[in-house]
């Protein structure tokens, strides 16, 4: 126990020290730029270090409850989703830190993935356990608790606003994927990006962004949440506007701005109706609170109108996916607005347009920053604020998020097939992927938001990788047009090795990583009755074979281009980082469970909404006549 | 069995392929053997478990994911005896690890993934999550043995094929890790790591078949492509790409058959999978084929699962990339095109047949004995009909596709290889077209009373076709090592030069061309005999041409290369390099073993047919029970209405299909089964003699000018149609490469600008919006108090109206 407070101390510092140092490192940089850029390698290490220490420890206490979870012969198997803790899921702790450690309630609940570790950012100094909530098949008394129920009829007065940092399965598996992915790119800036103008700047601002994406994933309240959202965005404006390539870069950076703003706009208005409608901004409590609804309506429209009915296992099966399906339509309009947010900054079609420029515009250490790690800050809030709580109000959208992620992942892919440059290539590239990303979670399977969320990471590594060897190539020829490039395999063998690995992973070609999560999404497809789009999306996998294919040939086989005759291979501190990724990509592909066992836990207890068309049509509509 | 040999015989060539780049560190004499003595360890492995599947003796991974009661009788050990003929039906479980070993198996997912609520029934199949597993029975470990061990040969070959190739540490790597992703895909027992393999052979044939992608010599090969480029390099690597994706548009249709088979069955599992075809018994309820069958997408999911072996294995229409595939090495083109990945495909279809009929048959037999299956499900024999009609509606979709297919693809690539200018390429259009046979072999099955014969038949020619096609690809391999060519119009007369390859081709080409006595004649009644038995006459018609056919090219072939005159060509190399020589050692020996293996192979075709009764036979035969002899060659559709008439007891009938298999698997009984078949085999003769005198007469004693032929209208018109092979290929590149490229421009040009566009249109609306505006702002004092005024007197009349 005493470990996981100090584990919580570790979160907090893994962010601040990011945050803090950026300051430092401005001011560093003014006099000693190489000074200020290994302070900030020596800071994203740290952090990096920090966030996968404590995400080691919820994994390691995590294992012990798995082995005792389950029992094949079990007749009840509909029952057995998670029922060991059930009764312990609406039980929440609130007491100061010294009690913590000795409070004997901790020993009921073995599994950190239940109890996420609150801690004080700001002014409240205390400490919290709030557990992730379940939706339980049966009902249970102790479950009616009329509290939130009561908040939500005064929100206005009730309203609790707490901040701090959580790490559960889901924000620590992206937030290792960012704190890595950052501290491998300051290393990276420092051999890439050696003729800065102002390298205090540059650093200090990456240090911000990568502060500001931790702090995304590690929050625990949406308007939290929404803080670190635009705080990142501040940063990555300052490294395009003022490092940017080209002679374009104000107006790249005033598109990318505006753009992103227009999306914040909607997702903070989405955010607030989800707040009053729940009457908490906590994401936890959030959840908790949706049981209850749950459990409300539960006893209120069945147990009144057909206590005969509610006793009996169909019953039970009928009240489930009634309520979820009131939830779905309650929550629909604020989950929509939400999405609008995190749609334009996956890049999702037709809210796109900034990200050609921006990642044209942007130095190559930042653009790989922009694709491997902000991007799935919005993937990861759809997770978090989406998928895992409000699942039923993305079945009701099930439809149209399908269409536009097919979209997504079709344009993109024919986008990049068409581009002449690598750079921009991979922009669309990384824009067709998201497509993949937000199917899985428009279908909202199991399997298909484990396979998205899988494929954040995935992604992210593959990309990254990608970018890095760019950069390389850009640094040493000047050049990332096809045309020009060609034959380069013979010369830079380790250089063609890493590029052709990742770009098959994302290709979907196992045993990488990239297979391990596109099969989850797409067998989610399945489960999700979609059919068609699940042809649709693994079709998708043949475009972007395609494009990373014909790219690989066009730069590193047939004969060598004339003015390539010096091509040599970098020096390993170049390649460092890319090897790096390229073994986690090619680890993963083959035990995907050492990432999938973060956070698979967490959406097996979801309740997702089982689609059916037709039925699921006509439920909705009557849940709809109901709240009028 | 030597310990844990399922296991290792895939993964030990996998880390020999990880540990090359290590060993060509230390140095490349030590690379070169190891890169050699990893598959040969495999095959050792592989070769061991034969004796532990003929004892009956079937390893299943993971007894404990197995619950639930079935009627099919998973343990028995019994012997029949009929006319003194006594039978071993032995079936039986056994774990090949420890109890506890689940070091090997890799957790995929480690929870069990919630199931909702209404697909409850499948919830028990998921075990602690998705492991990675083996599965040891006939067919698995035949195609093992097949890949391993052909796979070695081709390695020894490569030995000295590839002598002094700066890229060597490449092409060992890729070799061995096709021969582990083969060799894992045909070992595993879950469809999602079938895939895995499958892919990794795609993968690994793409880095092969463009491993001389720096070769700088302009490109000989004529032009196909619109991509087509000045090199020889730039053209490999086209060809393997094409091979990727063409491949992988099959693979698509793999994975989503398998990602709904998955939704449906809840399991990847091979076992479970055929356990649970029909009838779900622990459940209970319907199984996952009768499940599809009622959701009416049983056809759809066929056909899908059969796009992968439909482009893994170069059939109709996706066969186009295999030809091209000939720009590897020959050695890769013997592997990958010929021993053993194209044959993954048929391994596919092979591996889901048992699983497909047998659900039909079980629910056939449900619908005529309710009674037996009432603990399990109540159904009436009426409800048990439907269910049944309907698999059997979806599934010969399934299986008519194949065997049309299949026949087609014979004949088309036939025809193509007859007009080949290329050494290789006629052996890659012979591929193709024996795969179809094989095709063709498993597709009538299932519109077939026998079976087991016809499944054996297919499996039988995929043996004797990689037999006797990595001797054809080492021979020629051997040929143009020698004369530093691909047209065979530049060779000729080497017979007295090389005449060790001379036999040996010879002899594959006799093999190939189903001449009595070599193991393709075997094979190829053995196929016939099927498709007879199946009566599909003109199925039978089609594929009996295509022998004709076959024997043309394969003489036309071996005439242009070994007879005749040498060619200026030849003439010149010998002028620059000394006369041409026969090949060396490590070379022959390897052709030597395989030209033998030929001879040999046709004549254990009964020891065969007793390799597959074990478990595997003893499954097909406990799940069809319905006798062709007795039914008097009815048709597969009018069983039900017959059997409903004349009913017989279900052991009358095993037993009478027990002893039709038998039968065959004795030499007396073969071979009166084979002077039985004295029609089909004179025909055969017939049209092989058929397709032998013109090959003779033009191209072996070269009597005849074949320009002549092709020279007039009609003859230089269909010579045109087949050299441009049925302008398929241009089909292709016109709508799905062009036309896609095309598209893809003008979606870039007009869609995506003018999307951007819009952004900078609300920019400038904006920006006049406001440069009007500002107009208002004048800045002149008395302007600017009038406006004030008047905006207190709006909002005051506001004020007053609206209080």
């Amino acid at each position: 126990m005493i470990l996981d407070v100090s584990a919580g101390y570790e979160l907090v510092t893994s962010v601040a020290v990011l945050i803090a140092l950026s300051p430092i490192v401005y001011l560093i940089g003014k006099k000693w730029g190489k000074a200020a850029a290994w302070l900030s390698v020596a800071a994203a290490a740290v952090s990096a270090i920090l966030v996968i220490h404590v995400s080691y420890t919820l994994l390691t206490s995590y294992n012990l409850l798995a082995s005792i979870s389950f029992d094949v012969a079990s007749k009840n198997y509909q029952l057995v989703i998670y029922v060991p803790f059930q009764e312990l899921a609406l039980r929440i702790n609130l007491f100061p830190p010294w009690e913590a450690s000795l409070d004997t309630s901790m020993v009921y609940f073995p599994n950190p993935f239940d109890r996420s570790v609150v801690y004080p950012a700001f002014h409240l100094f205390q400490y919290r356990l709030v557990l992730r909530p379940y939706y339980n098949v049966i009902p249970q008394p102790a479950f009616r608790i009329e509290a939130p129920m009561a908040v939500s009829m005064n929100p206005l007065l009730l309203l609790p606003l707490d901040a701090g940092l959580v790490a559960d399965g889901l924000s620590a598996s992206v937030a290792m994927l960012i704190s890595g992915l950052g501290a491998l790119v300051v290393f990276y800036c420092t051999t890439h990006m050696d003729d800065l103008k102002q390298p205090g700047t540059f650093y200090a601002s990456l240090l911000l962004f990568i502060g500001g994406m931790l702090g995304v994933v590690f929050s625990t309240n949406i308007i939290e949440f929404f803080l670190f959202w635009e705080l990142m965005l501040i940063p990555t404006y300052i490294l395009v506007a003022y490092y940017g390539l080209t002679e374009k870069r104000g107006a790249t950076a005033l598109k990318y701005f505006l753009w992103t703003t227009f999306g914040s706009a909607f997702m903070l208005v989405g955010m607030l109706m989800t707040g009053i409608n729940l009457g908490t901004f906590n994401m936890q409590e959030m959840g908790v609170i949706l049981n209850a609804y749950q459990n409300f309506i539960y006893s209120s429209v069945l147990g009144n109108f057909a206590p005969w009915l509610a006793s009996t296992v169909l019953g039970q099966q009928v009240q489930l996916w009634l309520t979820l399906a009131i939830i779905g339509v309650v929550m629909a309009l604020p989950v929509a607005l939400i999405l609008v947010g995190f749609a334009v900054k996956m890049a999702i079609f037709p809210l796109h347009t900034w990200l050609p420029d921006t990642y044209m515009e942007a130095p190559m250490p930042v653009t790989l920053l922009l694709s491997a790690a902000m991007t799935k800050t919005a993937a990861y809030g759809i997770a978090r604020i989406v998928s895992l709580y409000l699942a039923p109000s993305v079945s009701t959208m099930t439809i149209g998020l399908g269409i536009l992620a097919i979209v997504t992942a079709f344009y993109g892919g024919i986008m990049a097939l068409t581009q002449k440059n690598l750079k921009a290539m991979l922009a669309y590239s990384s824009m067709s992927q998201m497509g993949y990303i937000l199917f899985g979670y428009a279908m909202t399977t199991f399997f298909s938001v484990t396979g998205s969320f899988f494929h954040i990471i995935n992604h992210g590594i593959c990309i990254a990788t990608w970018f890095m060897i760019a950069g390389l190539l850009l640094k040493q020829f000047g050049t990332l047009d096809f045309e020009k490039l060609g034959g380069l395999a013979g010369k830079m063998p380790l250089t063609a090795t890493l590029a052709v690995i990742s770009g098959l992973s994302l290709a979907g070609i196992p045993p990488l990583s990239g297979f391990a999560s596109e099969w989850m999404i797409f067998v989610g497809g399945a489960v999700a009755n979609q059919y068609l789009f699940l042809g649709l999306m693994v079709l998708a996998t043949a475009v972007t074979l395609a494009y990373y294919l014909w790219a690989i040939r066009r730069i590193f086989f047939g004969p060598l281009k004339p003015g390539l005759e010096n091509a040599r291979e970098f020096p390993l501190r170049y390649t460092v980082p890319a090897i790096i990724l390229v073994v986690f990509t090619v680890i993963l592909g083959i035990a995907p469970n050492m990432a999938t066992q973060f956070f698979a836990p967490l959406f097996g207890a979801t309740p997702f909404l089982p689609t059916i068309y037709g039925w699921e049509q006509i439920t909705y509509l009557l849940a709809a006549l109901m709240m009028m | 069995m030597l310990p844990n040999a399922a296991w290792l015989c895939w993964i030990i060539p996998m880390v020999g392929a990880a540990l090359t780049p290590l060993f060509s560190k230390i140095h490349p004499k030590v690379r070169d053997i190891l890169a050699v003595l990893f598959p040969a360890v495999a095959a050792a492995l592989a070769v061991s478990m034969i004796p532990d599947v003929m004892n009956g003796f079937t390893i299943l991974p993971q007894p404990e994911i197995l619950v639930g009661e079935s009627p099919i009788p998973w343990d028995i050990t019994q012997t029949i005896t009929i006319q003194g003929v006594s039978i071993p039906v032995t079936l039986r479980w056994a774990s090949l690890l420890p109890y506890n070993a689940k070091v090997l198996w890799i957790p995929w997912l480690p929870v069990q993934p919630p199931i909702e609520f209404w697909q409850a029934q499948y919830a028990f199949m998921i075990p602690r999550g998705i492991y990675a597993g083996i599965l040891v029975d006939p067919l698995s470990v035949f195609m093992a043995c097949v890949v391993t061990c052909i796979g070695f040969l081709i390695m020894v070959f490569s030995l000295g094929y590839m002598h002094g190739d700066p890229d060597l540490t490449r092409y060992w790597f890729f070799m061995n890790f096709f021969i582990g992703g083969m060799t894992m895909l045909v070992m595993t027992d879950n469809l999602l790591q079938l895939f895995i393999g499958w892919e990794i052979v795609g993968l690994c044939s793409w880095a092969l078949i463009g491993f001389w992608h720096k070769k700088e010599e302009p490109c000989t090969v004529p032009k196909y492509t619109p991509e087509y480029r000045t090199t020889e390099g730039e053209y490999n690597a086209l060809c393997g790409m094409k091979a990727f994706i063409m491949t992988k548009i099959g693979d698509i249709a793999l994975l989503i058959a398998i990602s709904v088979i998955f939704f449906v069955s809840g399991t990847f599992n091979l076992v479970q999978l055929q356990q649970n075809a029909a009838i779900n018994f622990a459940a209970p309820s319907i199984g996952w084929v009768t499940d599809l069958a009622v959701r009416g997408l049983l056809p759809a999911v066929a056909l899908l699962l059969f796009g992968g072996p439909i482009a893994k294995s170069a059939q109709f229409p996706l066969h186009e990339w295999l030809p091209e595939a000939m720009a590897g090495p020959t050695t890769v083109s013997a592997l990958i095109h010929a021993a053993t990945m194209v044959k993954a495909g048929v391994y596919l279809v092979a591996r889901m047949l048992p699983i497909f009929y047998g659900s039909q048959q079980i629910l056939l037999e449900a619908a005529l004995k309710p009674t037996n299956y009432a603990s399990t499900i109540m159904l009436t024999s009426g409800q048990w009909l439907f269910l049944y009609t309907a698999t059997q509606y979806g599934l010969s979709t399934f299986f008519n596709t194949v065997a049309s297919i299949g026949v087609f693809t014979a004949f088309l690539a036939a025809t193509m290889g007859v007009v080949s200018r290329e050494l290789k390429k006629v052996l890659a259009y012979s591929t193709i077209s024996q795969i179809g046979y094989m095709m063709l072999a498993l597709g009538v099955v299932g519109t077939s009373a026998m079976s087991v014969a016809g499944f054996v038949a297919g499996t039988f020619h995929l043996m004797a076709h990689a037999i006797f096609k990595a001797l054809l690809f080492l021979c020629a391999g051997a040929v143009l090592h020698a004369v530093e060519t691909k047209d065979m119009f530049e060779m000729g007369g080497l017979k007295e030069k090389m005449p060790i390859t001379y036999v040996c081709m010879l002899v594959g080409g006799l093999s190939l061309a189903g001449f009595p006595s070599f193991a393709g004649f075997f094979s190829k009644e053995a196929i016939f005999g099927a498709t007879l038995e199946a009566n599909q006459l003109a199925i039978y018609a089609l594929a009996a041409i295509v022998v004709a056919i076959t024997t043309f090219y394969t003489f036309r072939m071996i005439g242009l290369v070994f007879h005749g005159e040498p060619s200026s060509h030849v003439k010149k190399i010998e002028e620059e390099h000394g006369p041409v020589k026969e090949a060396p050692l490590v070379m022959w020996v390897p052709l030597v073993i395989l030209a033998a293996a030929t001879l040999v192979a046709g004549w254990l075709e009964p020891l065969f047919r007793q390799f597959f009764l074990g478990p595997l036979g003893a499954y097909l035969l406990e799940a069809e029970y319905v006798h062709p002899v007795l039914l008097g060659g009815l048709t597969f559709s009018e069983y039900p209405h017959f059997i409903i008439e004349h009913t017989l007891t279900h052991e009358q009938i095993v037993l009478l299909e027990v002893y039709e298999y038998m039968h065959l698997t004795t030499y007396s009984g073969w071979l009166s089964e084979l002077a039985s078949a004295w029609m089909s085999i004179a025909i055969s003769l017939g049209l092989f003699v058929v397709g032998f005198v013109p090959a003779w007469h033009y191209y072996i004693v070269r009597r005849g000018d074949p320009s002549r032929v092709t020279g007039n209208r009609v003859g230089g018109a269909i010579w045109k149609f087949l050299w441009n092979r049925w302008y398929i290929n241009q089909l292709y590149y016109l709508v799905f490469v062009d036309g896609f490229l095309k598209l893809a421009s003008a979606m870039y040009d007009y869609l995506e600008r003018g999307l951007d566009s819009l952004n900078y249109v609300v920019a400038a609306v904006t920006v006049k919006f406001s440069e009007s505006f500002r107009k208002t702002q004048t800045g002149i004092a008395y302007v600017n108090i009038m406006y004030l005024l008047l905006g207190v007197l709006v909002f005051m009349f506001l004020l007053l109206v609206f209080w």
